[in-house]
């Protein structure tokens, strides 16, 4: 893990708010020269997974295709494990079934309202680096609207090493139809429920305040 | 005789009132000026008012030509060790009068002879009358034309006002030691590539592809000569690209401007009224230095190994002898290299990316420079297309230089720089125009947005001076492209619903490999997508040039398939597309910015944030969909269409040398539908995803990345951490950028 640790991004976080609005002076030439990094952009994102705050029924008519699942490795129903080589080429287990973590009925909105990308230095000792600048508002929080899944589920293969017949994990289709339970139908999809223990939504807004400076962190710099 | 020299001759052009001659319906007259007539003196003032009425005037009037063939031929090595004779020919060809009520098209030459300073001097005037010049097929026959390939559709030239060319030389015409003046207004020049419906309700159906309005508005100041080794020669200190007046309605009209748009259900004739707007790229300014080459290429009797490779048969069996050598006996090699002038100088170059037509917007690129940013860099930016090759070629292999930052990385191997260039069972006869060492080594240090015409008042673009730019050099581009007529009908390259019509239609089968090399062994010439922020300025008052971006682009794109023009879009369909690249992401100052950042700062690691490694290999069918000129905001292009991805990897590497630690994204595939467009506006740009993956909603299609792994620094052998699919849904982004 070190060298992830040592993975090239710098990253310098200063979490300052300034205090802008104190007094109306006149700037003289002096203080003008100073001014830099008027250049940058401002960047605005908008993303919207399955239809944004309102689920897209439409395109997620077949629940079992709006789904994001991840496989950890070596992890099979009968604890066996893949074998590799010298070369780092993987055989995967003959017996084992993958067992499956299931995100259903994923969808939601995020909003980034405004980050400044700015160029900038970064002053270290005597050295100086050119650096990133992402510049956060506080007043423009980010907006995440509906973010989540509707069910999270545990699926496992039906055919060892994804053989012939296998119906994969990630497009189980359980769901509770046919179940007694009072919140049979879910209100989001129209549908019976799909198989699964927790549900997540996520609604709100997240202001950030402050910058991120980015720079490239080589061995000559003093904090690398 | 003092009276007969005309001393109003000098190399600078002037407007001559030369002798109108009577249009005559004969095709040609040549009238002698009986200059003798009295032999009088003339006074001062005589004299002032004598204007070209020395030379020749020769009219030609006609009503029309027409042609059954006009061809180009090129001899052709053979997978089976057999040179053959290709044409390349365009059938049915006629010329008519575009000028309104006017049935003939006149072309007027004057010739004016006189002497400057000692020295002979000639002066021709050259004006053409609007035309239209169109043939109704294009394709490749043998010598008799009895055997052909399909025709790729038809091709026409028209323009809209008279042009007139100015050649003035010393010392005769091809001559090395004279010089030349060449002013040639080629503006209002319209082009259109027209192809049929052949089958059901599309028959006779006919889609454009149009440069509305291309122009070539040159001044240049040189000379021009014939070389035995080298060829026809032209050599220009100075070629002025004269940028028109931006009027209501038009496009900008830039020195040099291409502007590509597309019209549907065209019907017949030619005309751009309605054609839609895919993109625009433009030039103006001065350009000095300007070499071009132009000569014939005898590969077949050339030593060394083929440019192109030795062709293959439609199996993959590569001939041999000389007489399989792609190129064959004959062929055209071409070379261009001009150099862009810096800000500071006499009208300094620009550039221009933007929408075409009316009600689009666009980026000017200003402040040129080398990457070398240092003021001790006296160097010019430049183009310089390396060695382009024309031929016609029988063959299903071609290969492409190759990279070996890409197969160091082990991202490629020596065998990917073969590419197959078609699936047909029987190699087609094909166009190939091969570039090798092509270079545009040119950042723009400034930017701004622009408007083109009917955009008027609060719409238009602010003209405070930017301190930003865009860069995009290129450095060491090989590529072939080959084209040939195809009719077959377009099966889809992918289990998507593409857009367009899988109905008969003349199509144009394509292969490409285009290959670019990231950097040159110093550091002075790059492949790179660089952001640059020239806000700061030192004590000096000159600009501290900060870049970020991807640099160092080594790039591998190949791609097969065919094109076409139905269903109000430009489709392709390529059964075969892979993408493999490597780059850093990098923020820094660009090399010579300041004392601290040195010329070579590019081949050095210490802006790289993260190094990113890329191969992708699927198919794809996508459609681009012009956008509307009538109506503000609505000018823009769409791109969607359905990607099949088979084989992915997405690495990102940390800023190491050798074998650095990696996350690999790595196995991946699956289908993925996507409708993007770009949207330039008047003071952003708006970048819009629409992704929809597995669109058939099938297992097979589900979107997979079956490893991500991490690789240990120094090590090959990744550790893997596990894998993820998404099923299907959509994911759509909007990004805008506003530059401040």
């Amino acid at each position: 893990m070190n060298t992830l640790l040592r993975y090239s991004l710098g990253l310098v976080l200063s979490l300052a708010v300034t205090s802008a609005g104190a007094n109306f002076s006149t700037m003289s030439d002096e203080d003008l020269k100073t001014i830099s990094g008027q250049g940058g952009a401002d960047l605005m994102l908008d993303m919207k997974l399955n239809g944004g705050s309102t689920f897209d029924n439409t395109l997620c008519n077949n629940l079992v295709f709006c789904r994001i699942a991840v496989a950890l490795n070596n992890r099979y129903h009968d604890g066996s494990q893949d074998t590799v080589d010298a070369f780092g080429v993987r055989t995967p287990s003959a017996t084992g079934k993958k067992e499956w973590v299931v995100f259903k009925g994923v969808s939601g909105q995020i909003t980034i309202q405004e980050i400044k990308l700015d160029g900038t230095d970064i002053t270290f000792g005597a050295t100086t680096k050119a650096a990133i600048k992402l510049s956060f508002d506080a007043t423009k929080p980010i907006l995440i609207r509906k973010f989540g899944f509707q069910s999270l589920a545990i699926a496992t293969d039906t055919v060892a090493n994804e053989g012939a017949g296998n119906l994969p994990g990630y497009l189980d289709p359980t769901d509770y139809s046919g179940g007694q339970a009072f919140d049979l139908t879910n209100p989001v999809t129209g549908k019976p429920r799909e198989k699964g223990f927790l549900g997540v939504t996520i609604n709100g807004n997240l202001a950030v305040a402050g910058t991120i400076k980015m720079f490239g962190c080589d061995s000559t710099h003093p904090r690398c | 005789m003092e009276k007969y020299v005309n001393k109003n001759y000098s190399l600078a052009r002037t407007d001559r009132k030369s002798i109108i001659l009577t249009v005559l319906s004969a095709s040609m007259t040549i009238i002698m000026q009986p200059g003798y007539a009295a032999m009088e003196l003339l006074g001062d003032e005589s004299l002032s008012s004598v204007n070209g009425q020395n030379g020749i005037t020769i009219t030609s009037v006609n009503q029309g030509i027409t042609a059954d063939t006009l061809f180009w031929e090129d001899q052709v090595g053979q997978p089976t060790g057999a040179e053959v004779t290709r044409r390349m020919n365009y059938g049915t060809v006629s010329m008519a009068s575009n000028a309104a009520g006017i049935s003939y098209h006149t072309t007027t030459a004057k010739i004016n002879t006189g002497s400057s300073a000692g020295v002979p001097s000639l002066d021709l005037q050259l004006t053409t009358s609007p035309f239209t010049l169109s043939a109704q097929s294009m394709k490749i026959c043998d010598t008799t034309g009895a055997s052909c390939g399909s025709s790729a559709g038809g091709f026409a030239v028209q323009t809209t006002s008279d042009i007139t060319l100015g050649l003035t030389t010393t010392n005769g015409l091809f001559n090395q030691n004279g010089t030349l003046r060449l002013v040639a207004p080629l503006t209002g020049i319209n082009t259109y590539y027209t192809t049929k419906g052949l089958s059901g309700t599309e028959t006779g159906q006919k889609n454009q592809f149009i440069l509305k309005n291309f122009r070539l508005n040159i001044d240049a100041t040189g000379k021009i000569w014939v070389d035995p080794t080298e060829g026809l020669r032209i050599q220009a200190s100075i070629v002025d690209l004269k940028a028109g007046t931006l009027t209501d309605g038009s496009e900008r009209e830039t020195g040099f401007n291409l502007p590509m748009m597309y019209k549907e259900n065209a019907g017949s004739g030619f005309s751009t009224t309605g054609a839609k707007s895919f993109i625009r790229i433009g030039a103006s300014g001065r350009l000095v230095n300007t070499d071009i080459w132009v000569r014939g290429i005898d590969e077949k009797n050339s030593t060394g190994v083929p440019i192109l490779g030795y062709a293959t048969n439609a199996g993959g069996t590569a001939g041999t002898g000389t007489d399989a050598k792609i190129m064959g006996s004959k062929g055209i090699a071409a070379r261009l290299r001009t150099e862009f002038t810096k800000s500071g100088t006499t009208d300094p170059t620009k550039f221009e990316l933007g929408q075409s037509g009316d009600r689009g917007y666009g980026l000017e690129f200003s402040n040129l420079s080398q990457l070398n940013v240092a003021t001790s860099n006296t160097a010019n930016p430049y183009l310089d297309t390396g060695n382009v090759y024309l031929n016609i070629a029988n063959t299903r292999d071609i290969v492409n230089p190759q990279n070996t930052v890409l197969n160091t990385l082990k991202l490629t191997t020596a065998a990917d720089y073969t590419q197959k260039m078609h699936d047909k069972a029987i190699n087609p006869d094909m166009l190939v125009v091969a570039m090798r060492g092509g270079e545009f080594q040119a950042l723009a240090l400034r930017s701004r947005f622009i408007a083109n015409g009917q955009i008027t008042g609060t719409d238009l673009p602010s003209t405070t001076t930017q301190t930003w730019g865009l860069a995009l050099p290129i450095y060491n581009l090989n590529s072939n492209f080959v084209l040939y007529g195809d009719q077959t009908p377009a099966t889809k390259a992918t289990s998507g619903a593409a857009i367009y019509s899988n109905g008969t239609y003349e199509r144009l089968g394509f292969g490409l490999t285009l290959g670019t090399t990231g950097r040159d062994a110093t550091g002075s010439k790059t492949t790179s997508i660089l952001l640059i922020d020239s806000s700061d300025q030192d004590a000096n008052g000159i600009m501290d040039n900060r870049y970020f971006g991807f640099r160092n682009i080594d790039m591998l794109i190949s791609a097969r398939g065919t094109l076409g023009l139905e269903g109000g879009s430009l489709n392709l369909n390529m059964p075969d597309l892979t993408i493999i690249g490597a780059a850093e992401l990098a923020v820094g100052y660009l090399p010579g910015a300041n004392a601290a950042t040195p010329a070579n700062s590019f081949t050095l690691r210490n802006d790289v944030l993260l190094g990113v490694n890329l191969k992708l290999k699927g198919a794809m069918d996508l459609s681009v969909i012009p956008g509307d000129t009538s109506i503000l905001g609505n000018n823009f292009m769409t791109f969607a269409g359905t990607y099949k991805l088979t084989d992915g990897s997405i690495q990102l590497a940390d800023s190491a040398a050798n074998n650095p630690s990696r996350i690999g994204f790595d196995e991946m595939s699956g289908v993925i539908g996507f409708s993007n467009n770009i949207k330039v506006q008047k003071d952003n740009v708006q970048f819009n995803y629409g992704l929809n993956f597995n669109p058939s909603k099938t297992a097979s299609d589900v979107f997979r990345m079956k490893s991500l792994n991490f690789y240990p620094l120094g090590s090959t052998v990744p550790q893997r951490l596990g894998e993820a699919v998404i099923t299907g849904g959509s994911l759509s982004a909007n990004l805008m950028i506003k530059p401040r």
